[in-house]
């Protein structure tokens, strides 16, 4: 499997993946409020209540004329609405207000908007900007000219706005910064996660497919509950191995201290007066031995513990030793033995044991041959698919139900109904085995869908040469 | 012919001394590696039977000490380990042979047999092998027996052909699987018999005197007398 397949299964990932989403919609939320606070609207909000009160004193302009907005004005400063005016005529003279003086420097907000600072020291009382340490207010003002041609000037103290904008601003970058924070480590710690156990899961796969129990996973850190987890399972792999081997050195010592035994029966056997019960006595050891030797195969090929020749073998080639060797034995018992290599089989490589390739190749062959009634044929086809070399044995034999595949690689697992025929049952596990044991895979199935007949697909990765 | 077994196993070493001498070969015997290594090296011998796993020194340091001096005298390694690398390391190490417990001794016997007679039979490079009223030319590859050409496959005619160049000696099934497949391992049924009787039949079927004969318990012999 891929890393991104191993990514796209992994529960934590998944996990880290719908996190990081939930964030990112919390950022577009930030950020759209963000927008909002830097857009003014606060202020603008401000611009129109200054215009509101400038609209109060025109009507008061237009119904009672001067004296009208000055008893405005006046109840505007007592009132202390927090609002700020300044009075000048036409030529510039100061005529009142709440205000120091008229605004000496002003900057344009806005069209016929002013903003300009008013030092806390020239205001009467205790006004104070509500800023930390600032010594004026931050006054945003308009100026409306009144039917008797004197100016007067509105103003609002717009600090605390600004400071509203100022911490909605930061604090929107700040969440935003968390926020994708946030998501990056939850992607990095769903992608150590996923990759640990990936890592995991392959060594643990790679033990399985191998049988090689010596191997141990990699425990790189010791505080988290994943290199636990490693050291577990390398515990749990220790136990295995030692029980392993203690069958193992079972088994090899009975084969040490019943072969010899074995042998020197069979001596003692073969030395007496030869004839027809000899003859079967000496079948009868040959078939012990031959089971026993099969079963102890089985065991060191699986165990891992056969360390293997390393040739380079054409399945090609393997197949029509085979044939050749099963073709006189075919023709005797009536079974057309054919071999079809497919094009390019000949020219890719696959990497083992040829004694023991062929030993697996051989015992599919002879099984196929055995079972198939005269008149029948098997086929041997070999062929590549990319990196791996295929041989199947086809044969139009009764065949093996579906649901018994799996036994039939068992040792032992000869399927009743062909009790009666020769054979020691362990011809499909051995050859499984070997083929296990050279990272590839045997596999049952039915020749022909729904037709008698067995098609045995052994796979191997290979190369092309 | 002489030879030299090296066996731990006291009985079934005296077996193999006994087989061999009724055989009517000369046998002597160690029943350790050091002393093994002093006979293999002091005296002169057609023949070795080495067990791999020997108290003292083991049978591979005797192998690598004898082919480190020199001493090209066959060797037959016993083991009684089913490990598949064993052969490989064994044939590597310059043993000659190699047969696994628990074996027939005749196959001991065919093998050990092959081993000694190594260029007492006809020359590697004959042209012609003939027993009996069977002829067999290599370069025209064409088989006649009492001057009738018989029609042999490929397979069959270094079948006959190996037979030919081993005529008089015991040859195993599994020795027959190795020279001419070069495969070394043990098929579950009689496919090397049924190679053997379709040549019979070509060979002996049409005449007095059969050639081909099936030794009990061993293998086939090809030879004029039965």
């Amino acid at each position: 499997m891929s890393l991104r397949q191993n990514l796209l299964h992994s529960s934590s990932y998944q996990l880290g993946t719908l996190l990081a989403v939930l964030v990112l919609l919390g950022v577009f939320f930030v950020s759209y409020w963000l927008v909002i606070a830097s857009d003014n609207a606060l202020l603008r909000e401000s611009e129109e209540a200054i215009r509101a009160e400038i609209r109060a004193f025109q009507t008061a302009d237009r119904l009672a004329g001067r004296a009208g907005v000055e008893d405005l004005l006046q109840s505007g400063m007592t009132g202390n609405n927090g609002y700020f005016y300044g009075h000048r005529d036409a030529a510039g003279n100061w005529l009142g207000g709440n205000m120091p003086g008229w605004p000496a420097s002003v900057e344009r907000f806005d069209e016929g908007t002013l903003l300009f600072e008013i030092s806390h020291s020239l205001l009467p009382g205790q006004r104070a900007s509500i800023r930390l340490g600032s010594e004026h207010f931050d006054v945003m003002a308009k100026v409306h000219t009144l039917s008797d041609g004197t100016q007067l000037l509105v103003g609002r103290d717009v600090d605390d706005l600004e400071i509203a904008q100022w911490v909605a601003e930061a604090f929107g970058w700040a969440m935003i910064v968390i926020l994708l924070a946030i998501c990056a480590v939850s992607f990095g710690v769903a992608y150590y996660v996923a990759s640990r156990f990936t890592r995991i899961a392959a060594t643990t796969e790679r033990i399985i497919a191998t049988g090689n129990l010596g191997e141990r996973l990699l425990v790189d850190s010791n505080w988290d509950d994943l290199s636990k987890l490693s050291r577990m399972l390398n515990r749990l792999l220790a136990e295995l191995e030692a029980r392993v081997d203690g069958i193992q050195s079972v088994s090899d010592s009975i084969a040490h201290d019943l072969r010899t035994p074995l042998t020197r029966l069979r001596v003692n056997v073969s030395s007496l007066v030869a004839g027809p019960a000899r003859e079967v006595l000496l079948e009868e050891i040959d078939g012990l031995l031959r089971i026993f030797s099969s079963l102890l195969r089985i065991s060191a090929i699986e165990a891992g513990k056969a360390p293997m020749a390393s040739d380079d073998i054409s399945l090609a080639t393997l197949a029509g030793d085979v044939v050749d060797l099963y073709e006189p034995l075919a023709r005797e018992n009536g079974v057309e033995l054919h071999l079809v290599n497919g094009p390019t089989a000949a020219s890719s490589l696959v990497q083992g044991d040829a004694d023991l390739l062929c030993q697996a190749v051989a015992n599919l062959v002879d099984n196929a041959v055995k079972f198939t009634p005269a008149g029948g044929s098997v086929t041997v086809e070999t062929r590549v698919q990319g990196t791996v070399a295929e041989l199947m044995v086809l044969d139009s034999g009764p065949g093996i139900p579906p649901e018994q595949h799996e036994r039939a690689l068992q040792r032992f697992g000869r399927l009743d109904a062909s009790r009666s025929r020769p054979g020691n049952g362990l011809g499909l596990p051995l050859a499984a085995a070997i083929v296990r044991r050279h990272g590839g895979s045997l596999n049952l199935d039915s020749a022909v869908p729904a037709a008698p007949g067995l098609k045995v697909t052994l796979r191997l990765p290979c190369r092309a040469v | 012919m002489r030879c030299l077994v090296i066996e731990d196993d006291a009985q079934l070493r005296a077996y193999i001394e006994k087989g061999l001498r009724e055989a009517g070969h000369t046998v002597d015997t160690a029943s350790n590696g050091r002393d093994g290594l002093f006979l293999a090296t002091t005296e002169r011998y057609d023949a070795m039977v080495i067990d791999w796993m020997l108290p003292e020194v083991d049978g591979m340091r005797v192998l690598h000490a004898l082919r480190a001096g020199d001493n090209t005298t066959p060797v037959l390694m016993l083991s009684a380990r089913s490990q598949v690398d064993d052969r490989v390391r064994g044939l590597r190490s310059g043993a000659s042979d190699y047969l696994v417990k628990p074996f027939a001794f005749e196959e001991l016997l065919a093998r050990l047999e092959i081993l000694a007679g190594r260029g007492a039979g006809p020359a590697a490079e004959a042209t012609t092998l003939a027993c009996h009223d069977l002829h067999m030319d290599l370069l025209a590859r064409r088989v006649t027996r009492a001057g009738r050409l018989l029609d042999l496959n490929p397979r069959e005619f270094s079948l006959l052909e190996y037979l030919l160049r081993h005529q008089g000696q015991v040859v195993t099934r599994t020795l027959l699987l190795e020279s001419l497949w070069h495969y070394h391992f043990d098929p579950q049924t009689n496919v090397i018999d049924v190679h053997i009787s379709r040549l019979r039949q070509k060979v002996d079927r049409d005449f007095d005197r059969a050639l081909i004969h099936t030794v009990r318990g061993a293998g086939y012999r090809l030879s004029a007398d039965d």
